[in-house]
């Protein structure tokens, strides 16, 4: 699950969590150009993929390489 | 009695959804619903600080603006923190469950909160199992505000005296079992429930089960480069015009659409449905909320074996979790017919 709530969907057991940007756009951020917002939800995109592959025995947490801060 | 009450940027009279993103801050005295809060509470408490935040930016922030919240709450030196209430808006509750939390673990306070019974803020507040933190159900929407508050300001005025159990204070049991002196010893009490069982009378187990699912992982697809891969949303992203009639909220129903001809969701193609957050910013580019090109571009690179020829979508907004458990289900079933190996799921 991509999500920007990914404290809570950690602690409710949901077993790959990848963090999103925002709550409205977790998978965008409009501040950008769109060249520089599809390479960085490209990013966000393949992070879910190498969830995919790992081995996990409870809920984890998988952080794309992007640079981003909400505040 | 010294009292702080949280709550959020919409009931603080900052804004709308548009203004979720408002940090925390904090006026002096009540404010919002604050003050029919003060009017109820008994003679001698003040309300001596609201402090607030916006939805987002608490629940993306969540140490941050945690810490926030308690250092104010801390220079406050209250008796008592109340927090919502919070009916049944999702991130408010999951805030105000976290506040009661930390306010009485650091603070040794009683914290109070109020929200509807389906609201995620009940499984934060029942997994963090604390001594001093009670959770009161309440109406869903704010129109049983005052009932809400009532009930909120009464709990307070006993602080200070022994609290009961769950089950006689009407608070959401935390699943704490107290250890406590009875009369009849185990076996009897035992015997006197089982002939109560079955001679159809009523009886009340001592023992209720109740756990947070636990879900076991599934086992991670090793080489992606030949599976099917589905993509899934509860932003609400369908086709515009919302043809199957979604509502914004608390829906029971899911679909699925084809996107085998799509390489990017388009502007002005896709609509969000949902009354929880903000479409703006998905309505201008649905692939925000749902990476539709991300994954062609894996697909192109042969990262993926492909994407699969339909998403599926229900709003996740006011959702009840038996619902919600069984959509999961069913759209589980459905990919595994269309031969799907994993999914990847975007939530708002």
């Amino acid at each position: 699950m991509i999500t920007a709530m990914y404290a809570l969907s950690k602690q409710l057991g949901v077993p790959r969590s990848v963090t999103g940007t925002q709550i409205p756009h977790p998978c965008g951020n409009p501040l950008l150009s769109p060249e520089q917002e599809f390479a960085m939800r490209k990013e966000i995109t393949l992070t879910a993929l190498e969830a995919i592959r790992t081995p996990v025995s409870g809920p984890t947490l998988f952080t794309p390489r992007i640079t981003y801060s909400s505040r | 009695m010294k009292v702080v009450h949280f709550i959020n940027h919409f009931f603080a009279g900052i804004g709308g959804e548009e203004r979720a993103d408002t940090p925390v801050g904090v006026r002096e005295g009540p404010a919002g619903p604050g003050n029919l809060l003060q009017s109820l509470l008994p003679a001698g408490a003040t309300v001596v600080a609201t402090v607030f935040s916006g939805d987002n930016y608490f629940n993306e922030n969540l140490e941050t603006a945690g810490s926030q919240v308690l250092e104010i709450v801390r220079q406050k030196q209250p008796d008592v923190l109340i927090a919502g209430p919070a009916f049944d808006n999702g991130r408010y509750g999951v805030a105000c469950a976290e506040i009661c939390h930390r306010a009485a673990s650091a603070l040794g306070i009683t914290a109070i909160t109020a929200m509807y019974e389906e609201n995620p803020g009940v499984d934060v507040y029942r997994g963090y199992k604390n001594l001093n933190t009670f959770l009161f159900p309440c109406s869903e929407t704010a129109s049983g505000m005052k009932e809400a508050v009532a009930r909120m300001a009464a709990f307070a005025a006993r602080t200070g005296q022994v609290i009961g159990p769950a089950s006689e204070e009407g608070y959401v049991a935390r699943g704490i079992r107290k250890i406590v002196r009875v009369d009849k010893p185990g076996w009897e009490r035992a015997i006197d429930m089982l002939l109560a069982k079955i001679n159809g009378n009523p009886y009340v187990t001592e023992v209720p089960l109740r756990t947070l699912e636990v879900v076991t992982p599934a086992p991670p697809v090793a080489d992606l480069s030949q599976a099917n891969i589905a993509l899934v949303n509860t932003a609400g992203i369908m086709p515009f015009g919302n043809p199957d009639a979604f509502k914004r909220r608390r829906n029971n129903q899911w679909r699925k659409y084809p996107i085998a001809a799509e390489m990017a969701l388009k502007q002005g193609e896709w609509e969000a449905i949902h009354s929880g957050y903000n479409t703006m910013f998905v309505n201008e580019n649905p692939n925000r909320g749902m990476p539709v090109d991300g994954l062609r571009a894996a697909e192109k690179e042969r990262l993926i074996g492909r994407l699969n020829d339909y998403f599926y979508v229900t709003p996740g907004v006011q959702a009840s979790v038996n619902t919600m458990k069984q959509i999961g289900q069913e759209m589980a079933q459905q990919m595994k017919a269309e031969g799907v190996q994993a999914a990847v799921m975007v939530s708002t």
